[in-house]
């Protein structure tokens, strides 16, 4: 089942009602059956593979409490069983593994994720969950079911936000709801669909026009596409956190904040701090702060090796090639760089007028998250090199996709592409330029009526409706 | 809490009742809508031109008439496929007289039905008439599932629409009674080479096979039937398409023949020009089927003459081979 399905539509009011009936402490049976559902859904096998994994950690984390003497051997084979599993999927996915030989029908792909649907999101908090338990930081849970729902929970399943156990199992014993919730997730889950199917959904054929095809567009074009893909990529993943966030709320569970309004950012570090907050958290729990410790006594190299290590396993996270390599190098030389010029960078504070200054660090992130973006988006990295080569082009020659639509400014094409691209780069200015308002009064729960109001009718007067439960972040 | 959100919930369902019936209206008003324009307007055309986007921008009706002294519209749509012809003809006919001389586009792309859609977004406004509704439902079914909920309709496929909502403001505030293409004939002026050609034959090493689809060959029909009960002589016909591509398509042989049948048993004429000397060459086309405003020029001239030789003779034309 997907969010923004008629099925999910129908389905979440007729659960809410029975959460409501039923008794606190055994609404986490509601929500489990419903979780449970909502992945098996069209996609049965994927539930029997959750069922299977979340068994097997289960366990294992009672083991490495119980057989302390064995622990490390026990979390180890734990680790490398999901940790295979996880990169045998991602190879698969990625077209680089036997298993297209194997399965022989065209659409493996296909048939793959439905398997395994969810896999890399519940596995990664599977590992953190069994190295919480080994490092001692929690003590295993005693309750399968209470820790299958910790797995399957329908919110968070398909691409988060990623939650500890600690921070959601207790959350499940005697869950809350009061009337603010209500409104609050009604309004996230609407602020949702407005960044989904009016934002991002907008922009998806203006970038898809330019990154789908192979003909020479332009540097104009390019670059504009690429920037473009950044925005479209945070509306759409936000969008994903915005919905999850606020039906999890409307059960009366609070999920962990994804997003900051990281295209504000004023480094690419802060960058990080805002974006996909609670993956980087994770990776920077078990990842990064480890290899840190592990070589305190080497310095600055140190830092450096946290950083690329963390950004390599993140880039394996979202996919085995030379694209996700890249993507995840750029990262790590940006934020080795930053690390390295933090003394300088200190200086120009000094000399640079504070507001010019914010804004050089906010634009110059935004280019350096654009044109890492370029090899995120990229099937591979002939077709990345060939978006490169387009920079270094004529900015109006070749197929100009996005010039077709303010082509009829000097007299040719049509003014209904016009309109459209007006109206899409309109909404998007309006949205970023009250983002924190509308934020602001998500919280104020009394004083949100009228925001709701407007954002229903724009989702309907200027929202995709085709492919609308198709999120970027679905294909990781 | 729950009082406002009750009014929450009656105004949004009023205002999205109040907003469809905006639509509905401006959507009428818009003359640059031809679906639109053509129902509400008298244009009692002698000869009408349907089909997909081959007679949108290939048959310019002005020339016909200047060779035939017919009066001549282009009711065609782009990418519309027989149901959506079928639909455009019955719109066209609620207001006019019945034409003469009906010429349908047809082709192995068009009864294959992989080509071409019935593009819903050109008719939410006439959802009240049950005839419209009942193709809607057949050819669009998760959209007319959702054309029940106040304002669907237009939010469905919006990004095709408010354009159209803000133009028929516009001509309802100015008064407009003529479209911006008078007698329906979009002109391909800005259109070059778009190189499809290359990438349908990388698609298609061993040809393209095209399929006798019924659901198609049943719109066809209706078609012939609409034709007949309001006693419109209908033509199917083919345009020139270019020479290069016909290798590629495996059985256009079969697939002629299989129209050539229909066309006889449902006593119609069908017209093909694909021996003409511009299909061997490309500069007189922009894509695979569709010719340029060279090889339009000539085609349109031999068309019309090619009319007046039947007209004349009033025998049928020995079938294309």
């Amino acid at each position: 089942m997907q969010f923004i399905s008629s099925a999910f539509f129908c389905a979440l009011p007729v659960v809410f009602l029975l959460y409501l009936l039923t008794k606190p402490k055994y609404r986490w049976m509601v929500l489990l059956a419903f979780s449970l559902l909502f992945i098996g859904w069209n996609r049965p096998y994927s539930l029997l593979v959750l069922l299977l994994f979340s068994t097997i950690t289960f366990y294992c984390g009672l083991l490495i409490q119980q057989f302390k003497n064995r622990a490390t051997l026990i979390y180890v084979c734990a680790i490398a069983l999901q940790a295979g599993c996880l990169i045998l999927l991602k190879s698969v996915e990625s077209g680089q593994s036997g298993l297209r030989l194997v399965v022989k029908d065209e659409g493996y792909k296909t048939d793959m994720l439905v398997v395994v649907a969810g896999f890399s999101v519940y596995t990664l908090q599977h590992m953190a969950y069994l190295t919480a338990i080994y490092r001692g930081r929690i003590q295993a849970g005693t309750q399968l079911f209470r820790f299958l729902l910790f797995s399957s929970f329908f919110a968070k399943f398909n691409s988060g936000p990623f939650e500890e156990p600690e921070t959601l199992i207790p959350q499940f014993r005697l869950p809350v709801i009061r009337r603010e919730m209500i409104l609050q997730g009604v309004h996230r889950i609407v602020l949702g669909l407005f960044k989904k199917m009016v934002l991002a959904d907008r922009l998806a054929p203006i970038v898809s026009a330019v990154f789908s095809g192979e003909s020479d567009t332009g540097s104009c074009t390019a670059i504009s596409a690429v920037c473009l893909f950044t925005l479209q990529l945070y509306f759409d993943f936000s969008a994903y956190s915005d919905i999850a966030l606020g039906t999890a709320k409307l059960f009366g569970i609070e999920l962990s904040e994804n997003f900051n309004r990281p295209l504000l950012a004023t480094s690419v570090s802060d960058f990080w701090r805002k974006w996909h907050m609670t993956l980087n958290r994770l990776f920077s729990t078990y990842v990064y702060y480890p290899v840190v410790y592990l070589l305190r006594r080497n310095g600055k190299a140190a830092v450096l090796a946290g950083i690329f290590s963390t950004f390599l396993i993140s880039g394996v996270w979202h996919g085995i090639g030379k694209t996700f390599l890249v993507w995840s190098l750029l990262h790590g030389c940006y934020l080795s760089a930053e690390y390295l010029t933090q003394k300088t960078r200190q200086k120009w504070i000094r000399i640079v007028p504070a507001k010019l200054y914010r804004v050089l660090c906010i634009s110059t992130t935004f280019i350096l998250v654009c044109f890492s973006n370029l090899f995120f988006r990229s099937e591979d990295m002939d077709h990345a090199r060939h978006l490169l080569s387009q920079f270094a082009s004529s900015p109006f020659s070749g197929k100009g996709v996005m010039l077709g639509y303010v082509s009829v400014l000097a007299g040719g094409g049509y003014e209904e592409a016009l309109f459209n691209f007006a109206v899409t780069v309109a909404l998007v200015l309006l949205f970023l330029s009250f983002e924190k308002g509308i934020h602001r009064r998500i919280q104020q729960s009394d004083n949100g009526f009228v925001q709701l109001f407007i954002l229903l009718i724009a989702v309907v007067t200027f929202g995709v409706f085709e492919n609308a439960g198709y999120f970027i972040y679905l294909q990781f | 809490m729950i009082k406002k959100a009750v009014i929450l919930i009656l105004s949004l369902v009023l205002l999205l009742w109040g907003m469809e019936k905006g639509y509905d209206f401006f959507m009428k008003r818009n003359v640059n809508l031809k679906s639109s324009f053509v129902s509400n307007h008298r244009i009692d055309a002698k000869v009408l031109f349907l089909g997909p986007c081959q007679t949108l921008w290939m048959m310019e009706p002005d020339t016909f008439q200047k060779y035939t002294g017919l009066k001549a519209y282009n009711l065609a749509t782009v990418h519309a496929n027989f149901a959506e012809s079928k639909v455009m003809l019955w719109l066209y006919l609620r207001v006019n007289k019945a034409p003469q001389y009906l010429f349908l586009y047809v082709s192995g792309e068009s009864v294959d039905g992989s080509f071409t859609v019935f593009n819903t977004y050109n008719f939410p406004q006439f959802m009240d008439e049950p005839w419209i509704r009942d193709v809607i439902k057949e050819q669009d079914p998760a959209f007319y599932r959702y054309s029940f909920i106040p304002f669907m309709k237009y939010a469905y496929y919006n990004e095709f629409v408010n354009f159209n909502l803000v133009q028929g403001v516009k001509h309802t505030l100015a008064g407009k009674e003529i479209p911006y293409f008078a007698n329906g004939y979009v002109h391909p002026h800005d259109v070059v080479w778009d190189g499809r050609l290359e990438r349908f034959k990388a698609e298609n090493p061993q040809g393209r096979t095209f399929k006798w689809k019924p659901e198609e060959i049943k719109n066809l029909k209706d078609l012939v039937n609409m034709a007949k009960k309001n006693n419109i002589r209908l033509v199917l016909y083919e345009s020139p398409m270019l020479n290069e591509v016909k290798p590629f398509l495996a059985n256009r042989d079969e697939i002629k023949n299989k129209i050539s049948s229909f066309a006889e048993e449902n006593f119609v004429d069908y017209w093909v020009f694909d021996t003409m000397k511009i299909s061997n060459s490309r500069t007189c086309f922009f894509s695979i089927l569709n010719t340029n405003d060279k090889g339009s020029a000539i085609f349109n001239k031999v068309f019309a003459e090619y009319f007046n030789q039947w007209n004349q003779i009033k025998m049928y034309p020995k079938l294309s081979k």
